[in-house]
């Protein structure tokens, strides 16, 4: 359904000593409706570049994109709008996506209006609101507040409930879970399998989190300084790991028990 | 041990639109000379106010109350001057979101040897060297083009360890990480174990942690704490909470590990600003009997390490 083929990312940096870095490095993978594909790799090695490039919120260096088999990797207008609905993020860092100066009712409703999904001020608004939040686990309470009066987790939240809002057809969660405790990682994972299972969206799943990689991913892509080094269902990647960089990665990762 | 840090009776609160938000209710705690101690706790339930509190890092809306003693002498009371003294040079908090603590126009070089010079007294060179030298201990290959970068040019766990050089630049006595492995990869957060614990041994540095990860908690602290909506419901050695959890809180959220089967505890924590006069955990309680309804559990010691706030063991 999401197909990404030779996708690059090149951050030139310095305007006197020119140095460019290759963020992403011809980088080709696929993901099916009601799939979750995850991505596990080394810190720093441009999986939120990835990202973010699949959101259309980075400029693609070279390659391409494609969304139900169409070409999406140089849309514009009205294409590029219907696109950014259809594919949605959570990010690393809630904070940067909530306005700091809006009250969370005001950020999940600017969403619902600016996509039309219920009319500004009104019954079915607010009721939808309810609805979302209480999906996602928060209360009537914390929509009266600013974002800085919200503790990390329950901004994360805030920021699920609007993307949930949406009915995404991909959803890119980069690291979603994070900021959140064992119990409402739990919580939040579940959600999301099983908003995943109504709504039948794919899902490319970003963590550094083994184990919760192992529950909510069918298939696995371990990257490398900007590159997939290997990629496989997750059973065969992480029983029987070829790459030494995804073998000392589990290693370590078992060391901790 | 000798005790570096004591907490006495600490009380914040914030007064909000909607009323008073009880983020930290009467917590008591020491920390001793290396003692690398952990606090864990769901989301929102106050872990970060309280580190925030130690050093008065809190917005104007926050309302501290109890007391702080730092080497014998009460930070709440401190004069802003003395304050400044201690913010960074004997204590250092590392906060929880990179991205709003470094100074996006800045070189990350120019910020790290900045809190380097403020904290020793070295030519600008040896600055550089020993802003190097962090850069490298903490996991990074090339930690010149590092400095030569600027945050946003950085990654997640990037910044991440940026900050963490920054806040063991002073050699301070405590050192307060807020989740210190966020986005880090097994390998790097291997490393943050490592450094951390040489850290203490070297220079006799207390540690207080707060994570999510508890993973991390049982692989590097001695000691853990255990908070839910606002209060210390266990405390004691790792190994002894780990093994034998006894609040049913702590038994719920080492169920729901992904390693642990991912059991959901249903439910949410009750709102800070009614707080329930009965046990806090009582709706979601598995184990909840009659008396928990009506009466609120004081922190119970089981044994000289271990205690636990739950009605089930008085
Ligand atoms: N705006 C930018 N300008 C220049 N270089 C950048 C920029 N953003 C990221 N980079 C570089 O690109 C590389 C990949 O960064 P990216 O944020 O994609 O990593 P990541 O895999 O998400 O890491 P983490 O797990 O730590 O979040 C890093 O080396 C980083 O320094
Ligand atoms: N300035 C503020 N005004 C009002 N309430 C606040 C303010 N800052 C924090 N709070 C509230 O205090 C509570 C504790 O927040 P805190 O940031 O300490 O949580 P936390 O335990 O660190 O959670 P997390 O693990 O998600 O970071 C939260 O419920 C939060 O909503
Ligand atoms: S006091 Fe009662 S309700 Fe509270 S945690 Fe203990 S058993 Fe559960
Ligand atoms: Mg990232
Ligand atoms: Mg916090």
């Amino acid at each position: 359904m999401f197909e990404v083929r030779n996708l690059s990312k090149v951050y030139n940096s310095g305007v006197i000593n020119k140095a460019s870095l290759k963020a992403v490095d011809d980088v080709t993978f696929s993901v099916d409706r009601g799939e979750t594909v995850g991505i596990i790799g080394e810190s720093g090695c441009g999986k939120t570049s990835l990202a973010k490039m699949v959101l259309k919120l980075l400029k693609i260096s070279s390659g391409s994109m494609y969304l139900n088999g169409e070409d999406v990797s140089s849309i514009r207008g009205e294409k590029l709008k219907s696109y950014r609905r259809k594919v949605q993020i959570i990010f690393q860092n809630p904070e940067s996506s909530i306005n700091p100066h809006m009250k969370i009712y005001d950020c999940i409703a600017e969403v619902l209006r600016i996509n039309k999904l219920a009319s500004r001020k009104s019954e079915d608004e607010k009721a939808l609101i309810y609805q979302l939040i209480s999906m996602v686990g928060l209360q009537q309470e914390h929509l009266n507040r600013y974002s800085w009066e919200l503790s990390g987790g329950q901004i994360q939240r805030v920021a699920l409930s609007r993307v949930l809002a949406l009915k995404p057809e991909l959803l890119v969660a980069d690291e979603p879970t994070s900021m959140l405790d064992v119990s409402v990682q739990a919580q939040v994972l579940t959600l999301l399998r099983s908003m995943q299972r109504e709504q039948g969206f794919a899902m490319l799943f970003i963590s550094h989190d083994l184990d919760v990689v192992r529950v909510m991913c069918d298939r696995v892509i371990v990257m490398f300084m900007g590159k997939i080094v290997e990629s496989g269902t997750v059973d065969q990647v992480f029983s029987h790991p070829c790459h030494n960089y995804t073998k000392s990665l589990l290693e370590e990762y078992e060391c901790l028990r | 041990m000798e005790k570096l840090l004591e907490i006495k009776n600490l009380c914040t609160h914030f007064d909000s639109r909607n009323g008073c938000v009880n983020a930290v209710c009467n917590v008591n705690m020491d920390i001793h000379r290396r003692q690398i101690i952990g606090l864990i706790g769901e989301t929102g339930c106050g872990k970060s106010v309280l580190g925030q509190s130690v050093l008065k890092l809190l917005p104007k809306n926050a309302c501290i109350t109890g007391k702080i003693l730092f080497e014998g002498k009460d930070i709440l009371k401190m004069s802003v001057k003395e304050l400044r003294a201690v913010r960074g040079h004997k204590i250092a908090f590392i906060c929880q979101n990179p991205a709003e603590a470094l100074n996006p126009l800045m070189k990350n070089g120019t910020q790290i040897m900045e809190s380097v010079r403020i904290n020793q007294a070295l030519s600008k060179k040896e600055c550089r060297e020993t802003s190097i030298d962090l850069l490298n201990i903490l996991g990074f290959s090339e930690p010149k083009s590092i400095m030569h970068k600027y945050p946003n040019e950085l990654s997640g766990g990037m910044k991440q360890r940026v900050l963490a050089a920054m806040g063991m630049s002073g050699y301070p006595s405590l050192l307060i990480a807020d989740e210190p492995t966020k986005g880090l990869d097994a390998i790097k957060r291997r490393q943050v174990i490592a450094t951390i614990r040489k850290f203490t041994e070297t220079t006799g540095c207390a540690v207080l942690i707060i994570t999510h990860d508890l993973k991390f908690a049982s692989a590097i602290c001695d000691t853990i704490a255990v908070m839910y909506a606002g209060e210390i419901v266990e405390t004691g050695d790792m190994e002894a909470l780990f093994n034998d959890p006894k609040h049913p809180y702590l038994m719920a959220l080492i169920k729901s590990q992904p390693c642990k089967g991912l059991n959901v505890l249903n439910g949410t924590v009750c709102s800070l600003i009614d707080l329930p006069s009965n046990c806090r955990f009582f709706d979601r309680c598995s184990y909840a009997a009659g008396i928990c309804q009506d009466q609120h559990p004081d922190l119970l010691t089981l044994n000289e390490a271990h205690r636990v706030r739950c009605l089930k063991y008085v």
